[in-house]
């Protein structure tokens, strides 16, 4: 496939990815003329793109949607949930379609078929409908489609006769038009009205200059003057054309817009200009302007600064399309900087050498801030995530015939976009067993008190290096006497052990653990919560689960921003170093044979009056050499359980560029990689969570 | 529409009708004119206003303008109606 037609398939997903979100918003703000302009602008760009690119059967297929909507927009065809439903799975098609395009799974023609004569089916029906109902409109305006998404920014002087108000004419009614057509700023300029004596009550003494932001294009804007236009001085000019290609969101300065007002000449700017304070002070001074011409001018400058100022930020948001292989070499030569930089301040220091040591602590700086940089490159905001759910709730629900409400909050919040993509499967299954576990049907919630329907509200909030996602619904609740008996059968637990309420609800993510009365398509089959939980470990993140039984479950995920440089700290055994990701580490204590036990072979130590486990790390990894006589301990916490890990020395804080291990380790247990450190030796990172795994089942073994 | 001299030392009140606008600016005027040559101070009442056009705004501004340059008090006695705020924000009048 060539590059063109690649290109085309990844803005058209990009475009069916928002437009699905549009439609979930357009389903809550059937009216919201806005979100009605972005469906239709979806499909025009699709149906363009793909006749340009020769995906002829795409564009034939978007032609007939696009139609579709441009009766919504026109007001022939009111937005309904069973239009929704059409668009979604006409949505789907699309998505097949393109899904074949790059020559994989074949689109269902037949489907497509079907599809659009459901829908010419909808719009002819509708359209007579409404046709009966309210006759034809012919007061409505007609919009140029081809300039649609092209919004072009207008000065309006209009400037009324002296007699306007003796012909009948309200100018109040005019620019109260203007306003159904456009965003406008209105100055008023009233410096020509004289003092009572000399007023002539009936005439005009006032005129208005007006911003108007618009895609209607200037006929339109004529138009509302057209009864006027021989009893008015007016004039349009464009002042933004919607599209720069200037690399700056600057504007003509206050003195070049008045010149271009024709309020002064070039020749009084310059005079004005060779004083040095402000130019409107001084031509207000000067008595060449008004205040109020001042004030239009400033409005201006302002108002299509900002214009240029949001087109400036959104073209730098979307006008750079990397691969993300480019991305990750990328963020791989960082982690090869850093630690060459590393080893770079080791050389220095051992040198001694004040101007190597310069060098290094410059390079320092420098790399720190590309690593910075780089990684900033890879944070997505985790709201193109949450926008797939509301299609994956409104889909659920609608199969098992709940009614379910989904809130979004926090989608602006930033993460590595390799955590992200990895986060997307266990959020699935969460939602999914919210959904499916979780919301009663809506005469169950009736019986109980409840809305009719539930809601499900998923957030996201940045704190520090992590970021925590929650997921709460206002379900049922999680029976938690039911989840003792099942693990007492699955012989998850003793039937007389004593866990707290944590501890319980843990127990949904061991593996094979299903409480589910009846398997259903959605979930229950056991093999969920437990991969849920392994996922978010994988990416270094914590899961907890908190639940009341008949108000709701509140699920938080905890997961550090990145998984490619994590803080680290690094310990020593013997010769060799180690990393534990510093986010997991609670504190470091010096380890004395008086704080230490062995109950039937697990090893613990009282750490400030709490029993924790831990193991020696020499012994786990087999070291044969002798133990120091001053052993530390660190203690590690990873969702409430705390494991003590004894190593010879503590060393310190290390910003650790993770590399795999490859092939050959990855079943090593307790190691989850690798980081070069600065004299070039290898440290292994420790799989904390695993280690804690392990160690806990040797207790319960035990 | 009324014009009410001298109620207290001084101070004349203009109290204005429903709605005020090009048929009665002429009138509106003549009351303010009134006023102006009568007190040195001049209350308006819009109390009762409930519609106005360019041509009412277009006299209270020159009433005020007048005001300052004949070193008289001219005032509007209580808020202005949300109405003619309104009105004033959409076509950009100042007052």
């Amino acid at each position: 496939m060539d590059k063109f037609s690649q290109s085309f398939i990844t803005e058209a997903t990009e475009l069916l990815e928002n437009l699905e979100n549009d439609l979930m918003e357009l389903k809550d703000s059937p009216a919201d003329k806005e979100l009605i302009d972005s469906v239709f602008r979806a499909m025009h760009t699709i149906k363009g793109s793909a006749a340009m690119f020769g995906f002829e059967i795409i564009a034939d297929f978007t032609h007939d949607i696009e139609n579709i909507f441009e009766l919504v927009r026109s007001g022939d065809l009111i937005v309904s949930p069973e239009l929704i439903d059409l668009i979604f799975i006409s949505r789907d098609q699309i998505s097949d379609m393109l899904t074949e395009a790059t020559g994989a799974t074949k689109a269902d023609a037949d489907k497509g078929k079907e599809i659009i004569k459901n829908l010419q089916k909808f719009s002819k029906n509708k359209t007579e409908e409404a046709l009966d109902e309210y006759g034809s409109h012919p007061e409505k305006m007609s919009i140029d489609s081809a300039n649609s998404n092209l919004d072009k920014t207008y000065r309006i002087r209009f400037k009324p006769d002296i007699n306007i108000f003796r012909t009948g004419t309200n100018p109040i009614f005019l620019i109260e038009e203007l306003e159904l057509i456009g965003t406008t700023k209105i100055i008023c300029h009233t410096d020509s009205i004289p003092d009572l004596a000399q007023l002539d009550p009936e005439s005009s003494y006032v005129y208005w200059d007006i911003i108007i932001t618009t895609d209607a294009g200037v006929d339109a804007i004529k138009d509302v003057f057209i009864f006027v236009e021989d009893s008015c001085e007016l004039l349009i000019e464009t002042i933004d054309e919607g599209y720069s290609f200037e690399n700056d969101s600057d504007y003509k300065k206050i003195g070049e817009i008045l010149v271009s007002h024709g309020d002064i000449t070039q020749e009084e700017l310059n005079e004005a200009l060779s004083s040095q304070q402000p130019i409107g002070q001084i031509l207000v001074n000067l008595g060449k302007i008004n205040p109020s011409t001042i004030a239009a001018a400033a409005t201006e400058q302002e108002e299509v600064r900002k214009i240029r100022s949001a087109r400036q930020q959104r073209v730098d948001v979307s006008s750079i399309r990397v691969t993300s292989e480019k991305l990750d070499r990328m963020v791989d030569l960082v982690g090869e900087l850093v630690v060459a930089q590393a080893r770079l301040n080791q050389i220095a220091h051992e040198n001694q050498s004040p101007d190597l040591v310069a060098v290094a602590e410059e390079v320092e700086r420098l790399s720190g801030e590309l690593r910075d940089s780089t990684m900033e490159i890879r944070m997505l905001p985790i709201g193109t995530t949450f926008s797939k759910f509301k299609r994956l709730v409104y889909d659920l629900s609608k199969d098992l015939g709940k009614e379910v409400n989904i809130y979004t909050e926090g989608g602006e919040t930033e993460l590595d976009k390799n955590v992200i993509e990895k986060l997307n499967d266990p959020l699935i299954h969460i939602i999914r067993n919210c959904i499916d576990h979780g919301i009663e049907k809506p005469e169950v919630r009736k019986t109980a008190g409840k809305p009719q329907q539930g809601t499900v509200r998923i957030s996201a909030i940045h704190s520090g290096s992590n970021v925590f996602i929650h997921i709460e619904d206002d379900g049922a609740g999680i029976n938690k006497e039911r989840i003792r008996q099942k693990a007492i059968e699955k012989g998850l637990i003793g039937e007389e052990a004593l866990l707290s309420e944590k501890e319980l609800l843990g127990l949904i993510m061991e593996a094979g653990f299903s409480t589910a009365q009846e398997i259903t398509s959605v979930s229950g089959r056991g093999v969920g919560m437990d991969v849920v939980r392994r996922s978010i470990e994988d990416l270094r993140g914590s899961i907890e689960i908190d639940s009341t039984e008949g108000k709701g479950t509140h699920i938080i995920i905890q997961l550090p921003l990145t998984l490619a440089i994590i803080e680290g700290l690094q310990v020593q055994i013997g010769e060799d170093y180690f990393i534990l990701p510093l986010s997991s580490v609670e504190e470091c204590i010096e380890l004395t044979n008086g704080d230490t036990t062995n109950e039937r072979g697990s090893n613990l130590i009282h750490v400030r009056g709490e029993v924790t486990p831990y193991i020696r790390l020499r012994d786990w990894f087999g070291f044969s050499n002798k133990r120091t006589a001053h052993e530390q301990i660190v203690v590690t916490n990873m969702n409430n359980h705390r494991i003590g890990f004894v190593v010879d020395q503590v060393v310190g804080e290390h910003q650790t560029v993770i590399k795999s291990l490859g092939k050959v380790y990855e079943n090593v247990e307790g190691i989850s990689g690798a980081t070069i450190r600065g004299d070039g030796t290898i440290a292994l990172i420790l799989d904390v969570p695993k280690l804690i795994e392990v160690v806990e089942s040797e207790i319960k073994a035990a | 529409m009324e014009l009410k001299r001298n109620v207290d030392e001084n101070l004349c009140e203009v109290i204005t009708d429903k709605n005020m606008g090009i048929h009665n600016a002429e009138e509106f005027k003549k009351l303010l004119d009134d006023a102006f040559q009568n007190s040195t101070k001049i209350e308006l009442d819009l109390n009762s206003l409930e519609d106005a056009d360019i041509a009412f705004l277009q006299i209270v501004y020159s009433a005020r303008k007048s005001s300052k340059r004949m070193n008289k008090v001219f005032e509007v006695r209580g808020d202005y109606p949300a109405f003619l705020m309104k009105l004033c924000e959409t076509i950009g009048f100042p007052m």
